[in-house]
């Protein structure tokens, strides 16, 4: 177990290295990381100059909201962001080369190509979230369940992808587009989720739970919702995203046909 | 002369139907590309939506806004260029492969996303037909002047559209990874366009800066001469300014891309 451990801390270290290798690139994509929070926090802007409350939730309210969105985001795309390339990877067979590593292939493969634009959206969630807790006069439960939050998006978020980016074994080639969807789906699951028709808030509850990890977190601290309702929805929709992530990775690898054979 | 520029035209024409081909090729990726606005455009519906319900006043009325959203999502899909081809021909050297075509580099990249688009608007105009009695008033501008304006409108939006691609895919040539560019890109298109909000509903503080910006250029500006929400007297300094941005970024891409290129080294050169 510790020597598979040191083999993903030894890839990620050398993937994330590879990506800090060219100046230029760095500076952009952190510039691109900060522009991608920006956008919708000058639209949210937008919306705010005619309405001070949106669906009943204040300015920092939605920060939080917003921070732990770009939060969860961030953290995937440092750790877990090599899903986005799987299709590619099914098409033209360097898949092949994961198979032959003596480690569990899906958190290997995840780890594998970190991005420099996620050190932006990390840093700008939890600027969004220290100033939305600042303002908020927020106590000790808030900065402590911050992490637990946290790992709960990135476990529902990376899951959903890996989820559908594996029909990519199924219908070569349109793996991509059915994440891309998705990430422009999770735009929509970045405002409380009360402002949408019933069966879209309930869709972004349950499949997938793409506002578990921040609306009723949000509902607990906020709007006097239950404590079951804001830490244990979100773990147990990390659970089933995690489980299922593993589960269809699995079947797409055991259907998956090597250029090989 | 003649004869070079009518066979640069030619070319051009093959090279736009090729690229139709090949995008008709994958009607699925297509299919799910448009869901993937369409998930875009009903979250700022609902947005808009909730704005209102709250009781909250807005400068125009809710019909006139659900109009202007459905016509800027429209323009917003048809002008959303496949320049991501040539962002990866940078990264991957394939660049070196368009160089040695009988046409020039942006000639070609031009026809391709042109194509596109013009596949893209076939797509919008068959959803504006089957919407069109669902959405209350949806008409646009009918007499011919304006007609024309908005035409002319609509080719220097595709214009703008493009430079603006062209400008910002040329930053693969110092990147390894050209995801910072496009988030950049991206986030400025979405939040300046007007795709989101019509300029007219930005707070004072936002404002200079959407003005400023010539993304407003790609939607907001055909989407009010669409839809007759220009000053009288506007249009002719609209057009002005859409052309001036368009051919003025138009030929700073071509200046970067010209620096560039001599400073390339193509594996195996």
């Amino acid at each position: 177990m510790r020597d598979e451990l040191m083999i993903y801390v030894t890839a990620f270290k050398a993937s994330l290295l590879a990506r800090m290798e060219y100046r230029g690139d760095l500076l952009l994509s952190l510039l691109g990381g900060v522009c991608f929070q920006l956008g919708p926090l000058l639209a949210y802007g937008v919306l705010r100059a005619h309405a001070p409350q949106l669906g009943g939730w204040n300015g920092e309210e939605m920060l939080f909201l917003f921070g732990m969105w770009a939060l969860c985001l961030g953290l995937s795309e440092l750790f877990f962001n090599n899903i986005w390339d799987f299709s590619d990877q099914v098409l033209d067979g360097s898949l092949d080369r994961l198979l032959v590593y003596p480690v569990r292939s899906l958190p290997f493969y995840l780890l594998c190509s970190p991005t420099i634009h996620a050190f932006a959206n990390i840093t700008m969630g939890l600027s969004m979230l220290g100033y939305a807790g600042h303002a908020l006069g927020l106590g000790a439960a808030y900065w402590a369940l911050i992490p637990v939050w946290a790992a709960c998006g990135v476990a529902i978020y990376t899951g959903t992808l890996v989820i559908l980016g594996s029909t990519a074994v199924l219908m070569p080639g349109r793996g991509l587009d059915l994440l891309w969807l998705l990430a422009q789906v999770n735009w929509a699951a970045r405002y409380p989720l009360n402002i949408y028709p019933a069966f879209l808030r309930v869709a972004l509850l349950v499949v997938p739970p793409l506002g578990a990890y921040h609306y009723l977190p949000g509902l607990w601290l906020f709007k006097g919702g239950s404590l079951a309702l804001g830490l244990g929805a979100p773990i147990a929709a990390a659970l089933a995203c995690g489980i299922g992530a593993n589960f269809c990775w699995n079947l797409a690898l055991n259907r998956y046909e090597s250029t090989g054979s | 002369m003649l004869a070079e520029l009518r066979a640069q035209l030619r070319a051009g024409g093959m090279l736009f139907a090729r690229s139709t081909q090949r995008r008709l090729a994958y009607p699925v990726g297509a299919l799910i590309d448009l869901a993937s606005f369409v998930a875009i455009f009903g979250l700022t519906l609902l947005l808009w939506r909730a704005v209102v319900s709250q009781g909250n006043s807005l400068p125009m009325a809710w019909s006139e806004l659900l109009r202007y959203l459905c016509v800027a999502f429209g323009l917003g899909y048809a002008l959303e260029f496949g320049i991501y081809p040539f962002q990866q021909s940078i990264r991957t050297g394939g660049i070196a492969i368009d160089l040695l075509r009988p046409v020039p580099v942006t000639w070609l990249h031009l026809c391709n996303c042109l194509s596109w688009g013009a596949l893209q608007a076939v797509y919008v105009a068959i959803a504006a037909g089957l919407l069109w009695h669902w959405i209350p008033d949806l008409r646009v501008v009918t007499d011919l002047p304006t007609v024309l304006a908005l035409l002319v409108s609509l080719c220097l939006a595709a214009l703008l559209q493009f430079s603006i691609f062209f400008l910002f895919a040329q930053g693969s040539f110092i990147t390894q990874f050209g995801y910072g560019i496009l988030y950049t890109r991206l986030s400025l298109h979405q939040v300046f366009s007007g795709a989101f909000a019509p300029v007219a509903l930005f707070p004072e503080s936002l404002k200079p800066w959407a003005l400023a910006l010539p993304f407003r250029h790609v939607i907001d500006t055909p989407a009010r001469i669409a839809l007759g929400m220009t000053a009288p007297g506007e249009i002719p300094i609209l057009l002005a300014q859409q052309a001036a941005w368009g051919l003025g970024l138009f030929l700073l891409g071509q200046l970067i891309f010209d620096h560039f290129l001599g400073k390339a080294q193509i594996q195996g050169g």
